[in-house]
């Protein structure tokens, strides 16, 4: 049973993104209090669903969070105090992604969250050193105080578990201490416990000394449960998901009880909050979770479900197109009938095309938020100084987009940090502020969104890329512009760095970056001054769920090519094209409004059969970019809306296509990468 | 109505929510030595149970409900003061076959 789990990842990330996005507005003068509450809430209600789990390093982190983020009622906080809680945050962002991928955290895990816990520490001492880490020991301390109620609950209940631990069943045990104000938020806590068929014991006891009967408030919930049940740790999440900050779970260690109990998988660790039964948690406890209003939370996967369904419903409504031409040509009348109706379906389909793409949007931050921990630690990791600033990060697009775009831009990221910025001496030297000034914008162009990523560091040397072109034997070299010299920045294997780091590539770097840009549908742009730093540009589509498409024929295959990436098709007359004698292989031009253009076969590119010589007309594609090329193909189909699928498996990573995509016969054909195939 | 005194005995009966607990606290106090019946309670409240185990009163009818009867009922019908803890009831696995 995964489904808490996913729900915990699910939440877990929106809590954390949440976190980190509103921590930096701690530095402001005078942050209000509605900012302290919405992040005290936030980390407080993870702090409780992380005790779920076994995640206790986490929870530390989280709790030690919270008592920080408490003080700053009281005092504002200070630059460490900011960054601290920021590298806390990155750090449980870390881990809730390894426990994604990896169901549990790494080795040091405990140490850090003991050095994150203990700077997070209010009081004299080095705010942002590390001197006073609490040993693991310390840790294990604490976390064996949360489970010191299972010792005694599980001697008082010896029978009832040696019978269970007899016939080989495993024993969770549970306290419960609802809060004191759960009556009035319509909790019943016995309820719960009435859902566990497997209870093996039940313990009621006051939380406090009960007061004289007259004084007694029977509305402020003064329990302390205590149950031992055979309900799987999955189970017992389920029920108590909504009170997960008021429970401890534990498994029960099949040994005789009264023996030592160290630390074993489910010993969640701290989750109820501090000892004090009347410790003010404002909005403590998932509070969303009762609202009515509450935003329904689907599953990605149900969305790509619905937009693959949805896929296949355009695929399908394209594949009328044919019929309605036969059948208008059999009765003309009846054609025009049936061109109405599909036209229809067409609109439907968009409509709801354009639905589901807004199920699918999601905020840049998702992407960005991450990338300012990155860059202060690759910078402290190379020497230098950067802040990277960010700037339209609201900006919403698909899903695919936004998680696609963070590879990308890390590379981005760690190449301008490594290459671009310089290292705070030489900085001086020229004039500039020591630490380097890195930014990241978006904003929406059209019907497209830019995104740019600058720099104020070195800048490219054309003449060193010159050399290194030279070096390299690129043809042309010596009479390259400089966006010609720039755009070989995105060639495989070019790379000018004189020393290869752990940072950024050996090369692959940028041509990694607009391989997976063309995947989106965007392109890659860069400029550069020398001395001043660099811009490099994505320009990527809001939308990625259906993507035009021109069919064709090449080398005997039915292929297909984003239409944004042809510029024009031609019917060339054979008389039109150019041999170019004294070249290797068949290479050929023609002119095309003044300009020779290079002629190649597309068959032949793809390693296919060449197209049969001697056609009296040639049919050519021209690609858009600065620099066209011709590509001879056999045949051109129709244009098609279709969704456009990863490549898989084998098949991903390959150069020259893009992925794949349902024709209007439902055949699968490659999408080609223009600019990868041509350059 | 879920509370129903009848000849100094609290029924309590049906599915018992939170809101009897101040009219059942107010006429525990009004005379402690009433008597709770239970016999016909469905479910109680955990507002409930607190004010019977807070107030101790003589459980004169044992409930039906199955869960009322293995888990809450043993507590109340205990009259150990108030050393913790105050309700303790264990039960072989062998009856719950049926997990």
């Amino acid at each position: 049973m995964n489904e808490l789990r996913d729900q915990f990842l699910i939440e877990g990330r929106e809590l954390l993104e949440q976190v980190g996005e509103a921590l930096p507005a701690l530095r402001a003068a005078q942050p209000g209090p509605a900012l302290l509450d919405r992040l005290f809430r936030a980390v407080h209600t993870l702090k409780g669903s992380v005790g779920l789990f076994p995640l206790a390093p986490m929870g530390l982190v989280l709790h030690a969070m919270e008592d920080r983020l408490d003080t700053l009622r009281a005092a504002p906080a200070t630059p460490e105090v900011v960054l601290a809680l920021q590298d806390a945050a990155a750090c449980c962002e870390a881990w809730l992604e390894e426990f994604a991928s990896e169901d549990g955290l790494p080795d040091g895990a405990a140490a850090e969250a003991a050095a994150l816990a203990a700077r997070l520490r209010p009081g004299p001492g080095p705010a942002g050193g590390t001197g006073a880490a609490p040993s693991a020991g310390q840790a294990r301390a604490a976390g064996e105080a949360e489970t010191a109620w299972l010792v005694p609950l599980a001697a008082r209940h010896a029978a009832a578990l040696a019978a269970a631990w007899a016939e080989g069943r495993r024993v969770m045990a549970l306290r419960y201490r609802p809060d004191a104000g759960c009556f009035f938020l319509g909790e019943d806590p016995l309820a719960l416990l009435r859902r566990l068929p497997g209870l093996l014991a039940l313990e009621l006891s006051p939380r406090l000394p009960w007061p004289e009967p007259a004084q007694l408030d029977p509305y402020a919930c003064n329990l302390e449960i205590l149950a031992l049940t055979l309900e799987a740790p999955d189970a017992l999440r389920q029920v108590f998901r909504f009170v997960a900050d008021q429970c401890v779970l534990a498994e029960v260690p099949a040994t005789a009880p009264g023996n030592e109990t160290t630390g074993n998988e489910t010993t969640g660790g701290e989750t109820t909050g501090g000892e004090t039964p009347g410790r003010e948690t404002p909005g403590g406890r998932m509070p969303d979770a009762r609202t009515p209003a509450r935003p329904l939370r689907v599953e990605p996967a149900r969305i790509e479900a619905l937009a693959a369904r949805l896929g296949a419903l355009a695929v399908t409504g394209n594949a009328l197109a044919p019929l309605v031409a036969r059948a208008a040509a059999l009765d003309p009348a009846l054609g025009r009938d049936l061109a109405e109706r599909q036209a229809a379906i067409g609109r439907l389909v968009a409509e709801l095309d354009g639905m589901v793409a807004g199920l699918r949007r999601l905020p840049l931050s998702r992407s960005f938020r991450r990338l300012p921990a990155l860059a202060r630690e690759t910078a402290a990791r190379l020497g230098k100084e950067a802040t990277l600033e960010m700037a339209g990060e609201a900006l919403e697009a698909d899903r695919a987009i936004v998680e696609g775009l963070y590879e990308p831009l890390l590379h981005l990221l760690r190449n301008a940090l490594d290459h671009g910025i310089e290292p705070p001496a030489e900085r001086q030297a020229r004039g500039k502020p020591p630490a380097g000034r890195l930014r990241l914008a978006a904003r929406r162009a059209g019907e497209r969104l830019e995104i740019s990523l600058s720099d104020d560091g070195a800048g490219l040397d054309p003449e060193r890329l010159r050399a290194a072109a030279r070096a390299r034997g690129v043809a042309g070299a010596a009479a390259m512009d400089e966006a010609a010299l720039h755009a070989l920045l995105f060639t495989p294997g070019f790379s000018t760095a004189a020393g290869v780091s752990d940072i950024s590539g050996r090369g692959v770097g940028m041509d990694a970056v607009r391989a997976a840009i063309a995947a989106l549908g965007g392109h890659v742009a860069l400029e550069s001054r020398k001395g001043e730093g660099i811009t490099v540009r994505l320009s990527l589509p809001q939308a990625a769920a259906l993507r035009a498409l021109l069919l064709l024929r090449a080398g005997g295959e039915e292929l297909a090519v984003p239409v944004e990436a042809v510029a024009e098709t031609l019917r060339l007359p054979a008389a039109r094209i150019l041999p170019l004698a004294g070249l290797p292989g068949e290479a050929a031009a023609f002119v095309l409004r003044g300009r020779t253009v290079p002629l190649l076969d597309l068959g032949a590119l793809l390693g296919l059969p060449r197209r049969a010589e001697g056609a009296a007309v040639t049919r050519v594609l021209v690609t858009a970019g600065a620099q066209p090329v011709g590509l001879a193909v056999e045949a051109f189909g129709r244009r098609l809306d279709a969704p456009l699928r990863p490549l898989e498996g084998l098949m991903a990573g390959m150069p020259g296509l893009l992925g794949t995509a349902l024709d209007d016969e439902g055949r699968v054909r490659m999408v080609l990468d223009l600019p990868e195939l041509t350059r | 109505m879920t509370l129903r005194l009848d000849d100094d005995t609290l029924h309590l009966e049906g599915d018992c929510g939170s809101e009897e607990a101040e009219p059942l606290l107010s006429l525990l106090l009004e005379r402690p030595s009433r008597g709770i019946a239970l016999g016909r309670a469905r479910t109680l409240h955990t507002a409930l149970v607190q004010v019977l185990l807070a107030l101790r009163p003589r459980l004169v009818e044992a409930p039906t409900d199955p869960f009322l009867r293995q888990w809450i009922a043993p507590v109340l019908e205990d009259g150990s003061s108030n050393g913790a803890p105050e309700l303790i009831q264990s039960a072989p696995p062998a009856r719950h076959e049926g997990l």
